[in-house]
């Protein structure tokens, strides 16, 4: 399976290859300044996902996946204050 | 309008829910084991409306219970809110009305009086009836078909306390069912007040007697002959409540104190034993040997809740919020008010341990009850970074051998309380445990059964909802010939 840390790694290393794609901030690749006809990629579930159209808009995944990392920055005091039984 | 945005920890998976929900026919992974009819009913809570105070106590939580309906190798699942007074109080002015943990000083004028209790702690089933429970006030009976709110009950009007325990325990012995109320003629009273109540739901006995001083009086064990009623550091005062804190602080003078009441005696039998500060919450189980009564449960260090502060002012102490399985021994034919402590087994665990409760009362071996496993994969780039601090296994206790096996929920998941589920005619230990199991990564939870014997070999069946259910704090299960069920 490609994760999604290889697939970004890989794409660091394709470099010029890729350079008709633009990415985002979130990690998604859509078309920017490149073109209209740019291949759209967004990540779900690891995966990633190729609208080579150009015409697709890009996936944002809900905030929910990585559920845990809202909440990951507390403290332990903090964090316990909340979840007790967890 | 609610807003929850300024609420730094209902994010992510812990945002609230505050919906109803029936699923029927729920997805499942594996194969329910055909002898599995009946529910495992859990209670927590979740917030209709966003806290008053930022520093209160998740326990303010509004009540909420849940249940997978188990017939015929099929499972339903329906949540709904417990509706009581200040449920539907908050619900009509469309805003958060009470104020901190059992301090109604700190509540708004216009609901002053009326019942406060949020039912968030413990279902249970006795007597026909199905029940949901908090210590600060009487249970509510809850329609076991619908899951609606009935309504506060006091067993025909013979349980006179104010309040009833989170912890009952019924004896499976005789059936009766052994509770109390502690501040049970009103806040910040050191009268307990302690029921037998027989099969049929009919008081058939009470003891008054009181408490050397205000203090938590959560859970409790029985024996054959004894009832064993630990209380620790949490203090309260009239005072503290209208500085307008939570009902608890920590109190880390006070001695661990442990009464020993005779089932059949009178306020003047009672043994107070006093050991090392400690924090005995919940308990396992406990039996006569002899002139001895020996206890068992996971007791804290010290002080485990953040939310209840210590009372001098010093930062909370997470290393002291460890507990581990210890047994403790009273001698009865002791003059002194000592006892004996051991620690059972080193590793840390979660205080909500469970046994086989046809085993409460007598000798027994398996302890079951969750922890956390550093060693075991925690993939945070799917979960978020809650590695090492959550619960991911489920163990069995062999207190015969001092061995452990284990149970593990997966790499993006942590787990609440366990419950063991004995299969009909099967020896201790034979049977299921099954908890509800956060999954991080895909937003949901799940009800992992898992053989209680080969915990090792992973589920029998995971029961797949499509949403968060609510935060639970105690589940039960309860077989298909115990209540009405239609």
């Amino acid at each position: 399976m490609l994760t999604r840390r290889d697939f970004i790694a890989e794409l660091a290393f394709a470099g010029a290859a890729m350079a008709p794609i633009a990415m985002l901030p979130e990690g998604i690749l859509a078309p920017g300044q490149m073109g209209a006809r740019a291949a759209v990629v967004s990540i779900h579930m690891e995966q990633p996902y190729i609208d080579a159209t150009g015409r697709a808009l890009p996936y944002l995944p809900p905030d929910g996946l990585c559920a845990g990392a809202p909440v990951a920055h507390l403290s332990e005091t903090e964090f316990r204050r909340r979840f007790v039984y967890l | 309008m609610v807003d929850f945005s300024n609420q730094p920890t209902m994010k992510g998976f812990f945002a609230p829910t505050r919906f109803e929900a029936d699923v029927y026919d729920c997805e499942v992974v594996g194969k329910i084991p055909a002898d599995l009819n009946g529910v495992f009913v859990r209670l927590g809570g979740d917030w209709l409306y966003p806290p008053k105070f930022e520093d209160d106590s998740p326990f303010s939580m509004d009540g909420y219970i849940n249940m997978f309906r188990f017939k015929n190798g099929v499972v339903d699942y329906k949540g709904r809110w417990v509706k009581t007074p200040r449920f539907k109080a908050d619900r009509a002015a469309k805003k958060q009305l009470f104020g901190k943990y059992r301090n109604p000083f700190t509540d708004d004028p216009s609901v002053a009086g009326l019942d406060r209790s949020v039912q968030n702690t413990t279902p249970l089933a006795f007597a026909g009836k199905l029940f949901t429970l908090k210590e600060d006030s009487l249970p509510y009976e809850i329609d076991c078909n619908t899951l609606e709110t009935i309504g506060p009950y006091n067993f025909h009007g013979k349980y006179k306390s104010l309040t009833f325990t989170a912890h009952p325990k019924v004896d499976p012995v005789t059936g009766e069912m052994i509770c109390y109320g502690y501040e049970a003629e009103g806040l910040e009273t050191n009268d307990v007040f302690l029921y037998t109540i027989n099969k049929k739901g009919e008081v058939t006995r009470e003891l008054r007697f009181k408490v050397p001083y205000v203090a938590m009086v959560h859970d409790i064990a029985i024996t054959q002959k004894h009832v064993i009623i630990p209380i620790f550091g949490f203090v309260s005062s009239m005072e503290r409540l209208k500085e307008g804190k939570v009902h608890w602080g920590w109190d880390d003078t006070k001695p661990a104190m442990v009464a020993i009441v005779p089932r059949d005696g009178e306020a003047k039998d009672i043994r107070w034993f006093k050991g090392p500060s400690r924090a005995t919450v919940h308990t396992l189980n406990a039996r006569d040997e002899g002139n001895k009564v020996i206890f068992e449960a996971p007791i804290y260090d010290s002080n485990p809740f953040p939310f209840f502060p210590p009372i001098d002012g010093s930062a909370w102490d997470s290393t002291k919020a460890r507990a581990y399985i210890r047994r403790q021994t009273f001698n009865m034919n002791s003059k002194d008010d000592g006892f004996t402590e051991e620690k059972l087994f080193e590793m840390n665990v979660s205080d909500l341990g469970r046994v086989d409760d046809r085993y409460m009362t007598q000798p027994y071996r398996y302890a079951f009850t969750a922890y956390a496993d550093k060693q075991r994969p925690f993939e945070e780039w799917k979960a978020g970074n809650l590695g090492g601090r959550v619960n991911n296994c489920y163990g069995r206790f062999d207190l015969a051998t001092g061995k452990m096996n284990s149970y593990f929920a997966g790499s993006t998941h942590s787990v609440a309380e366990v419950c063991f589920i004995p299969r009909k005619n099967g020896g201790e230990g034979e049977g299921y445990i099954m908890g509800v199991a956060n999954n991080y990564a895909e937003m949901r939870s799940e009800l992992i059964i898992a053989d209680a014997q080969r915990l090792e070999e992973g589920d029998v069946a995971r029961v797949i909802l499509p949403f968060r259910a609510t935060a639970q704090v105690h589940g039960r299960w309860v077989d298909e010939n115990e209540l009405p069920f239609a």
